[in-house]
Order: C-alpha cells, then structure tokens, then sequence
C-alpha cells in the first residue's frame, strides 16, 4: 500500500509544474523531505506531524525518506523543486546546521529556505555506568583530571561530541574521544565497558534505565523536558556560576525561499495544530517538544545555533571558511 | 535463561497470518530462485530485501529467512533432474543426485536431498537457538580492539577458502575494503572519493551494492548465454522420501554434515556452497568404499544437502550476535535488519528479544513447512527449469530498479546498483569470486572504525592495544586455522 502511495506521489510530484495557482492552495499532495531513513524518531515526528498538517490543509501530506549523502542530497531535492509550497523540507541539526558550519554545501539554511516551525527539542547529558566510582559530577571531575577518561560520543561534530568538548574546555579537561555512531551505540558502548563516559540525550536514560547514572545536564537553562526525564539532576549552569553549556538538537519544517507570502502564511497557520497540549500529548516518550512558530521566531533560533556551534567547530578546526 | 514473555510475544508476532502467508511465500520464492539455474540464495534475498522496507522487522526477517533456506534446498533440485546446479551451494550435489536421476532413481535422490536439507536445517536452527544468546552475552564485551579481531579473521578466512587462488580472493577482499573507504572520513570530515559530488559523502550505500553485485551482475552474465534448451524425462520427477531405516543407516553422515555446515556458517564469509563442498568431502574421506562417490549413491547427496542448509543457522549466529556477516547471503540479510533501523549486535538480544526467538522459531518452522512446499514444488521444477533467460533477466533487473528507487526515492542508488552490477559482472568474466568482495564491503566499515578507536584507545602503546583477552583468543584461533595444514602435514611426516 505504502509502495503504491510512494509510487503515485511520485508520478503525482514529476507531473507538476512551477505555475500552481495561489488561490486554491493546496490543491494536491504535499511532499515532506526528511534527511533520515524510515523509523527514526526524525520520521516519526514527521508522520505525526504530516498527519496533523493533513488534517488541517484537506491534502494529503507524505513524508518522503532521503537518507545518506550528509543530509545534502536530501536539502538539494527541496531547493531544486519548484517553490510552491508542495515540497517541504524537515530540518534538522546535521542538514540546517552541523553540515552547512562544516564544510562547502550547495545550500544555505539562511537564504536558500523560510523556516516555518520548529517543534522537536533535546539537549544532552553527561552519563556514567550505574556501577561508576563517580557518584557525582564534581567526583567525576578530579578523575578526569588525574586521568585521562574515554569519552563517548556519536559522531564527531555532532550535538554530543560539541557539548563534551565544550565541557572540555569550560572545566579544562582532556577526553580520549570515541565515536560510536549512534547515541544508542554509544551508551551501549559505555555499559558495555569501552567508555568511561558518554554524552547522550536527557531522554537516553529512558532506554537504558538502571545501567547509566546521569551526572550532570549539558545545558545552562532549565525546561521542563529536563525535569521529566532527569528530576534532581543539575544543569551546568546551575551548578557553576558562569560556565558556559548548551546544545542545538531542533527540528521543524521550512519551504524554499521565494515561496508566495500567501501559502508562507497558510502553512505557518497550520502549524499552531503541531503546538497544542494534545498534539505534544500524542508524541512518544522519547520526543521532547518546544515548539515556535512563524520564520522570524525560528529564524532566531538558527541564528542561536550559529553562534554556539561556530567557535566551538572553529576550536577544533572544522569551521568551514 | 528462556525469556518466557519474550518467547509468548515471539509466537504471537508468528501466528500473525500475515507473517505465516509470508513464510510461505518465502519458501516458494527461494524455491523458485533456487531451481532456476545461476539464481543463488543472495540474489533471491537481494531481491526481496528492498520490498521489506515496508514490512514490520519479524514478518521480513521470517520472509528472507524462507527464502535463504529454500533457495539452498531448490538448488540441488534441478542439480540432480538435469545436473545443472541451480545454486551454487548444490554444485557438489550434481556428481551423485544428478547419476541416480540417469539411472531411474530420480525420484529417490530428490527424497534424499529434500530430507538431508530438513534434517540439516533444523539442526542448524536449534543450535542458533542456543550458541547466539551466549555469544550475546560473550559479545556485550565487544569492543573496538575485539571487533578488530573478528573483522580480521573473517576476511582472512574468507579470502582464504573463496575461489580458486589465494591472491585472487585476497584482491577481491581487498577491493572491497577499498570501496568502504569511500565517503567522508567518519573522524575528521576528510573527503575520500567523493568526486566533488555530495551523493557520495557517506559513501556507497549498502544495499543497492550488494543487489547490483549479486543480482545485477548475475542478470548480465544470464544475459550472455543463449537460451539452451534443457531436455529431461519429467515424469522421473516424484519424489520418494527416505525411509527411516535408510536414515538411520546414514546417521553419522548426516550428524558430521549437520555439524560441518553448521560450523562452516558460524565462521564468518563461509557460505553454503564451501560447507556443501567440505562435507561432501569428509563424507568421501571417512566412508570405507569412496570410491562409490560420484557414481549416484545415496550418501553424495545426503552429505552436500545436509551440510549446505546447517550453514543457514550457523551463518546466523554472527550475524545477529556481532553483526558480522557468517555467509555472503548473511551479508545481505545483515542488510535487511539495519534497513529495520535495528543495529546487529549483543544489543539487539536485550533489546528485541521477541524477534530473536522470532527468527529462531521461525528458522524452525521454514524448515518444517519446506518438507510439504518441496514436495509440491517439486512438480513444477519441469516448468520452472524450461523458463526461458529471456524471461528471467528483464524480470530481474526490472526488480532490482523498483526496489532500490523505492526505498530512497534516489536515482544516485540506482546507479550504484548498476555500477555495482557492471563491477560485478567484469570481475566474473575475469575469473574473480564476488563472495570475497561482499564480504570485505561489509567488513570494511566495522575494520576501519574499530581499528581507529583501538588506536585511540591504545594512546600509542602496542601493549595497550592487544590488551584484550577475548581478541588474542580469536587471533589464536586465526593462526591455528593458518597453520593447522601445514602443521598436520609435517607431523604425518
């Protein structure tokens, strides 16, 4: 069923034309480009979310898998589509951020795309196995500082690897860093005794509940996601005056720039469906949620990224100039 | 150590007529596959794999499963009606199956190929069942420098047993290595064959590699050969099962042929056709009249069947237990699960242990359920053996389009399954396996990720960086394999 779906969205997709009427708009399916495969939380919340749209505009809205190629092949599909509002694109921090600070894409994030919405949210945390010595943070820090510790990450330039070198350099700390691929993988590689430390999610510990012991969270303000997952463990910024921590793990929907101002508006409207308390209500577990609306709001957040992730990539030499 | 709920919900996902209908399907499919000759198990799980995309993890492993096995068991049945192997795990079975068949005993030698596969298959299946949750627990202790260790001895001992010469397989193990390396450097962002173009920034994707290797290639050289009429009497084909007499008669052959195929399949890159080979051999070697092997006896069919369908278990547990292939159809499976978004390892038994027992009850059921499908589709071999190649190769490729496209809506995997495809095909008609060359694609990223995080590990020391008891074991055991022919040699001298 799905397999035909794809096939007539495909057809439908080759069929159009750049010159779609305004008034009527939408008057066809709209295609919703994710830069993950199929199954990931990133494809979920864009079928809850596609679903929620659907509703809302009376078209049916598909999420269109186009995994690989650094999220790039994926971006390029939606800003070489015609700018009428059937292609959307769903940002995230490697396509919209971690990529483009990298190296030379074809695309920028800022002139290339009007982002919409942002909803999906998470930030990290700093994690030992439930049978460490280091029962706290401070204990943790003397033992990396009398030895060099093993620490775990995804992939390199990512969230996680960024807040492990922030905190590196905030408390001037040195890591032998491994990256594991997946946050999963790397928690697993922390129970499994191949790191000493890992940096996942808030939400990670829901997963490997009773094996990791969280330290400390990553981040400097408090929301109310931490609570949730994390009740009683301190932000760095609440337990150090004036240390700096913080991440960027957004995610949300953006059209191509030049798109008409009217269907800008009618879907920016739509969107406040994915803000209510029941659609948040309806997420999984794992999904945290903090949504802002309009592009200049979530433009703002960008330009947040930008300036967090900017000098720390720059520290470790992989700021593209 | 049964996982009770684990093991309820396992045959709660299995009694799902769905899954059951696809179960089936499977084993007429690998049927199929397996009967047309030059269809192996690796193309007909290729094939089926990208349409698992949009299947539920259990319901696709138990189709794929399905078809591994009875692609293997299909193969030796036009191997002995018209003694062209339709695989190449039933090679070994042409010699004797296909002499009984000349000699009137068709009927029988199918019996005997149908009950060795069974026999073997299930025994096969109840050792995965209980080899994989130790090694589960064994490979939970995994790391970079033990993953090292394994990678390495599974691509030598792949290049090592695949085709003909050692250098031969070395190069095609090494190629494939070198295809891995291709993408972004996963450490420092480095551009390694990238040619500028950002499809290929995380590198050759896996699955349309491997669909264009086996299945691409496969239809091109199909293509070649002019459509040969085979003839054959197919009235011969009826099937007369064993009796249990018989069967016991042949007990040690069909023990020590379960357990070769078995190990075979364990070690990893050995397929089906390398523990059909050995077991006949052993078989041969150990019976007090060898020289009746290859004149159409019972035993030189019994022995290769058996053996070729143990592997299918055993080639299963290093593939759900490490994530290393045990066979390059285990390859293309490993495959299927990652496209599931499940990552092979120990994880996945804590993590899914309903779909292990899953895969294990159902191995265990295909296994089952092929003794009456086989006995059907036996029937129709006389059909299936005469479609033309002007039939199978259009259908082929035509499947392989759809099913990549499909699944990433990109027409770059479309051209790496026919680049692929076009590398397999040259290095065919060169005389090259591709076995070795899937195998060190796989391996490929495994090696060069945990060679780097030992490295990192390590911090410079060597001492630090064989620090590993479970890693020194498996070099031991690497050497041992090295050595073992060369030291029995001398001291029978």
């Amino acid at each position: 069923m799905k397999l035909m779906k794809t096939v007539v969205a495909g057809f439908a997709a080759l069929g159009l034309s750049a010159g779609a009427a305004l008034a009527e708009w939408p008057e066809k399916p709209i295609n919703v480009v994710v830069s993950f495969k199929a199954g990931g939380n990133a494809d979920i919340t864009a079928r809850i979310a596609a679903e929620t749209f659907s509703k809302e505009l009376g078209v049916p809205v598909n999420v269109v898998n186009k995994p690989g190629g650094a999220h790039i092949p994926a971006v390029m599909s939606v800003k070489e589509a015609p700018a009428d509002g059937y292609t959307i694109f769903q940002f995230a921090p490697p396509s919209f951020m971690v990529v483009p600070l990298t190296r030379a894409v074809p695309y920028s994030p800022m002139d290339d795309f009007v982002p919409l919405w942002a909803g999906a949210f998470a930030t990290n945390a700093l994690y030992v196995r439930a049978d460490s010595p280091y029962t706290t943070f401070e204990e943790f820090l003397e033992g990396a500082k009398a030895n060099k510790l093993t620490i775990g990450v995804n992939n390199l330039g990512a969230p996680p690897n960024l807040s492990a070198v922030q905190l590196a350099s905030e408390f001037g700390l040195e890591f032998k860093t491994l990256a594991l691929k997946t946050v999963p993988a790397s928690i697993a590689g922390l129970v499994g005794g191949q790191v000493d430390v890992a940096v996942g999610q808030i939400a990670t510990i829901n997963a490997f509940e009773g094996e990791i012991r969280p330290l400390i969270i990553l981040d400097n303000n408090r929301v109310p996601a931490m609570e949730k997952h994390l009740p009683g463990v301190r932000t760095v910024g609440e337990a150090f005056e004036g240390k700096q921590a913080g991440a960027w793990v957004r995610g949300g929907w953006a059209v191509k720039a030049g798109t008409p101002q009217e269907i800008i508006d009618k879907l920016v409207a739509a969107s406040a469906a994915v803000g209510t308390d029941e659609f948040i209500a309806g997420l999984p577990a794992g999904i945290d949620w903090k949504f802002v609306q309009g592009p200049e709001a979530v433009g703002k957040e960008l330009q947040v990224g930008i300036d967090l992730y900017s000098p720390i990539l720059d520290g470790l030499g992989l700021l593209h100039k | 150590m049964i996982d009770s709920a684990a093991l309820i919900s396992a045959l709660g996902l299995l009694a799902d007529p769905l899954t059951m209908l696809l179960l089936v399907v499977g084993i007429v499919l690998g049927l199929i596959i397996g009967i047309l000759p030059g269809l192996g198990p690796p193309i007909a799980i290729a094939l089926a794999l990208p349409f698992t995309f949009y299947m539920d993890p259990v319901p696709s492993m138990v189709l794929l499963l399905g078809i591994y096995s009875a692609a293997i068991y299909g193969g030796s049945i036009s191997a002995i009606a018209v003694g062209i192997p339709g695989t190449g795990a039933a090679i070994a079975t042409v010699q004797d199956g296909h002499k009984m068949f000349k000699s009137g005993r068709g009927g029988e030698a199918l019996g005997f190929s149908l009950t060795g596969s069974i026999i073997g298959g299930l025994f096969s299946a109840v050792c995965l069942a209980l080899i994989a949750p130790l090694l589960a627990d064994l490979a939970a202790k995994f790391g970079p420098r033990e993953y090292l260790a394994i990678s390495v001895f599974g691509l030598v001992v792949v290049v090592r047993v695949a085709g003909q010469s050692l250098s031969k397989g070395l190069l095609m193990g090494a190629l494939g290595l070198f295809l891995t390396t291709w993408g972004l450097d996963e450490l420092n962002g480095t551009e390694r064959y990238t040619f500028g173009n950002y499809h290929f920034y995380e590198g050759l994707p896996l699955v349309p590699f491997l669909v264009g290797l086996f299945a691409v290639s496969e239809v091109l050289i199909g293509a070649e050969r002019a459509a040969q009429r085979v003839d054959f009497d197919a009235a011969s084909l009826k099937v007369k099962l064993p009796g249990l007499k018989t069967l016991v008669r042949m007990k040690d052959v069909i023990m020590r042929s379960s357990i070769i195929g078995t190990v075979i399949g364990i070690i990893p890159g050995e397929g089906a056709a390398v523990g059909a080979f050995f077991a006949y051999s052993e078989a041969k070697r150990r019976s007090k009249e060898p020289e009746k092997y290859g004149t159409g006896i019972p035993e030189g069919i019994v022995a290769p069947e058996t053996a070729n369908n143990a592997t299918v278990g055993g080639a299963l547990v290093p593939t759900l237990t490490l994530g290393v292939p045990g066979s390059p159809a285990a390859a293309v499976l490993l495959g299927a699960l990652l496209i599931q978004g499940l990552t092979p390892g120990p994880k996945l038994f804590s993590e899914e242990p309903d779909l292990m027992y899953a895969i294990f009850i159902g191995l265990f059921l295909i296994n089952i359920l092929m003794l009456f499908i086989g006995l059907i589709a036996i029937r129709f071999a006389a059909q299936l053996i005469r479609v033309p190649t002007s039939v199978i190769v259009p259908t082929v490729l035509l499947l392989s389009f759809v099913g990549i496209y499909s699944v990433s809506n990109s027409f770059f995997n479309v051209g790496v399954l026919l680049g692929a495809g076009i590398l397999g095909y040259v290095v065919r008609k060169l005389g090259y396996s591709i076995a070795p060359l899937s195998i060190g694609f796989v391996l490929g990223p495994i090696l060069e990720n945990a060679l780097r995080q030992s490295l990192t590990i390590a911090d410079g020391s060597v001492l630090e960086f064989f620090n590993t008891p479970i890693g020194l074991t498996i070099y031991a055991a690497l050497a041992l394999t090295i050595l073992w022919g060369p030291l029995t040699a001398r001291f029978k001298k």
